[in-house]
């Protein structure tokens, strides 16, 4: 999709490694260790593509947090992972070495706060570097099958004609631990030309 | 015409609207706390009332780090500011703050315990207020500790069944044994005690963090004499449980060992053996007067079972190798184990520079034996002719089966060829000796060939060959003597 030209692109690229950053430090903080994140690739997709994105580039069972936002943009955005390693990611984060079979309650809210952590400062990065207002809901994790993953992101709930998805792989590495995820955004189009003139206002600033 | 859905849907809608509200924020199983854009309480249900101690009226209008000064978590302070003010949401998840808000909860027993607890922090649209809900995830947390500690010592058991079953040293499973229970029950030193062959005598056979000063001068327990825990497991062959070692009197003797080693209570639980035999007891010392958990007797019982298979498996090895070097007829070393023992002997007697003596004996007249009286004959007959031989040596002494009639016969040192000549002698006599068996009178006689390190050999093959022609001598002689080739 070519909403975006060159430079835009490359800002929302930049916006994204920064809010990834900040997330990055919060996240050392929270576990007093170090935490690694890379953005090594963004691309921007219609819906067709993302569901298409979705069955070729995910594993068939994924783990992850979703969450609201709305404000200089609305949608949805959601932190995905293979379910098989979503587990020895909270291992790391909570220093545990121990590999129980199956992800409890507990760990449920942690992989939630890990995604809200992240999605958090990925939108507030964006909003406020562009100065615009952005607000995020409570996260919800889920586990699901890589099929289900259009309905529960509501992929198709609004016009997919005006829907718009930006798919950020993002590489985690931590206590010996790396392992490779998604951030998708499901962007409502008619909130895109606040983001398009946003993008441009800050572009014109640099010049 | 409206369908029934349609009608219920309209019902429902109305009872929604209606709903009251508070009087359901109120009703939930959960804190909610309403925050206005400065962070300040505005609404708060009686679910946290109940937990924080605070009245209404003190929460109202103040801030959370108002009410609790210097106890608010960072973190926590920092998500709500982020929420009232940046209308972000957030969840604080309890494996990633072990700490909240200081809230207390009643327990089964009626104790005041922290409770344990995740808060969601929702900026509510349309409206600048923030809606902080607190679940109470205590019990989960209970389950979650429980299932870790089971896969805690999933996990260490795991490892001592590697060690047993890769054939470790009996001694450094049964350290592990002991390392995995300190490890699991911290503040306590555990032990393995064993019975000797006649149950008399208890004894420590393994415990890592106990001064080996101590293991040393320990002789063990006599079950005839004192009643302490680790012999009452013995006796009720279940967990014998000493809560405080200065109240039960079977402690009394030691108690000044019991204060210098810091052990308030002593838990001990009986290792039980195949065919339900008592072997030993795994005997824990927390330094913490009290009684084991659910948990912990759990744990002394898999690690005494586990012990159990230890002591199993040494002895099935030990019966093994007994087995392959030993003569089952007799009893008696076979030749692999007369092997070992003479090339010991010589590293010894080379190195100390002693004598020794190999004597290679055979009998006379035994295949008329087995021809006359038949092969349970021979076979009773050789037995009790082992036994006659060892009966004349000295403990150091080897006496070795190596064929159907054949012995050899090492005696570990000698000072003269003297004092070979007259064992060999003694041997003559005794195996001459009838023996009998019911109404028969079973009588062999014997040929001895005698040769001494170092004068008629300096290696084992030199030493055998020479006694066993020196025999062949003594039976071209007229056998029921000895020879030594001079």
């Amino acid at each position: 999709m070519d909403l975006f030209n060159a430079d835009e692109h490359d800002l929302i690229v930049e916006l994204m490694n920064l809010g990834v950053g900040r997330a990055a430090s919060a996240l050392s903080q929270l576990v007093s260790d170090e935490v690694l994140l890379s953005v090594p690739r963004l691309e921007f997709i219609s819906v067709p593509e993302a569901q298409r994105a979705f069955h070729d580039d995910l594993p068939p069972f994924l783990a992850g947090v979703m969450q609201n936002f709305e404000g200089f943009i609305n949608g949805r955005a959601a932190l995905l992972f293979p379910e098989a390693r979503s587990l020895e990611l909270v291992n790391a984060m909570i220093g545990e070495d121990l590999s129980a079979d199956e992800i409890s309650e507990l760990e449920h809210e942690t992989l939630a706060e890990l995604g809200n952590i992240l999605l958090n400062h990925c939108l507030a990065t964006l909003a406020n570097q562009l100065k615009q207002q952005v607000q995020t809901d409570i996260p919800l994790a889920f586990n699901i099958s890589a099929d289900e993953l259009p309905g529960t992101l509501n992929l198709y709930q609004g016009d997919t004609e005006n829907t718009l998805v930006m798919l950020v792989q993002i590489d985690f590495s931590l206590r010996n631990s790396a392992l490779r995820g998604y951030l998708a955004f499901i962007i409502d189009l008619h909130s895109a030309d606040t983001f398009v003139t946003a993008l441009r206002a800050y572009l014109a600033e640099l010049l | 015409m409206p369908n029934s859905s349609e009608l219920s849907g309209a019902c429902l809608s109305d009872i929604l609207d209606n709903l009251d509200c508070t009087d359901l924020l109120h009703s939930l199983d959960g804190g909610v706390l309403l925050l206005d854009a400065r962070c300040r309480i505005i609404f708060c249900n009686r679910w946290f009332i109940r937990h924080t101690g605070f009245k209404e009226a003190a929460l109202l209008g103040r801030t959370l780090a108002e009410l609790y000064p210097n106890q608010l978590p960072l973190p926590l302070q920092d998500a709500i500011e982020t929420a009232c003010h940046q209308r972000m949401g957030r969840i604080l998840s309890y494996q990633l703050h072990k700490r909240l808000l200081p809230l207390q909860r009643r327990s089964p027993s009626g104790e005041l315990r922290p409770l344990h607890q995740s808060i969601l922090i929702k900026p509510l649209s349309q409206s600048d207020l923030t809606l902080i809900q607190c679940l109470d995830i205590t019990n989960a947390v209970k389950r979650e500790q429980h299932l870790r500690a089971g896969e805690r010592i999933l996990k260490l058991e795991r490892k001592v069944l590697e060690l047993i079953a890769q054939g470790d040293a009996l001694d450094n499973v049964l350290n592990e044994i002991c390392a995995t229970v300190e490890q699991l029950i911290p503040d306590a030193t555990t032990a393995i005690m064993l019975l000797d062959e006649e149950q008399e005598l208890l004894s420590i056979k393994s415990a890592p963090s106990l001064p080996q000063a101590l293991l040393d001068s320990e002789r063990g327990l006599d079950l005839g004499n004192s009643a302490t825990t680790c012999i009452r497991a013995v006796q009720m062959r279940a967990l014998a449980i000493t809560p405080d070692v200065h109240r039960d009197d079977g402690w009394q003797d030691r108690l000044a060992l019991a204060t210098q080693l810091n052990i308030a209570a002593c838990w001990a639980q009986p290792i039980v053996a195949a065919f339900d035999e008592v072997v030993g007891v795994f005997s824990c010392y927390p330094q913490r007067a009290g009684s084991p958990s659910e948990h912990e007797r759990q744990l002394l019982q898999r690690m005494a079972h586990l012990a159990a298979i230890a002591l199993e498996r040494h002895r099935r090895v030990e019966r093994i190798r007994f087995l392959a070097m030993h003569d089952p007829l007799t009893g008696l070393p076979n030749r692999s184990l007369l092997n070992e023992h003479l090339g010991r002997n010589l590293r010894r007697a080379h190195r100390e520079g002693n004598q020794f003596a190999l004597m290679f004996i055979d009998l006379d007249g035994f295949k008329q034996i087995n021809d006359f009286h038949g092969h349970d004959a021979g076979d009773d007959l050789l037995s009790v002719l082992a036994g006659r031989i060892t009966g004349q040596l000295r403990g150091t002494d080897t006496c070795a089966r190596i064929g159907g009639d054949e012995f050899v016969v090492m005696l570990e040192t000698v000072h003269s060829a003297d004092a070979a000549e007259l064992v060999a002698d003694k041997l003559l006599t005794c195996l001459s000796t009838p023996v009998q068996r019911g109404q028969q009178q079973l009588r062999v006689s014997a040929s001895i060939g005698i040769a001494l390190y170092p004068d008629d050999g300096s290696s084992a093959d030199a030493l055998l060959t020479r006694a066993d022609d020196a025999m062949y001598q003594a039976k071209a002689e007229g056998k029921n003597r000895w020879y030594r080739i001079r």
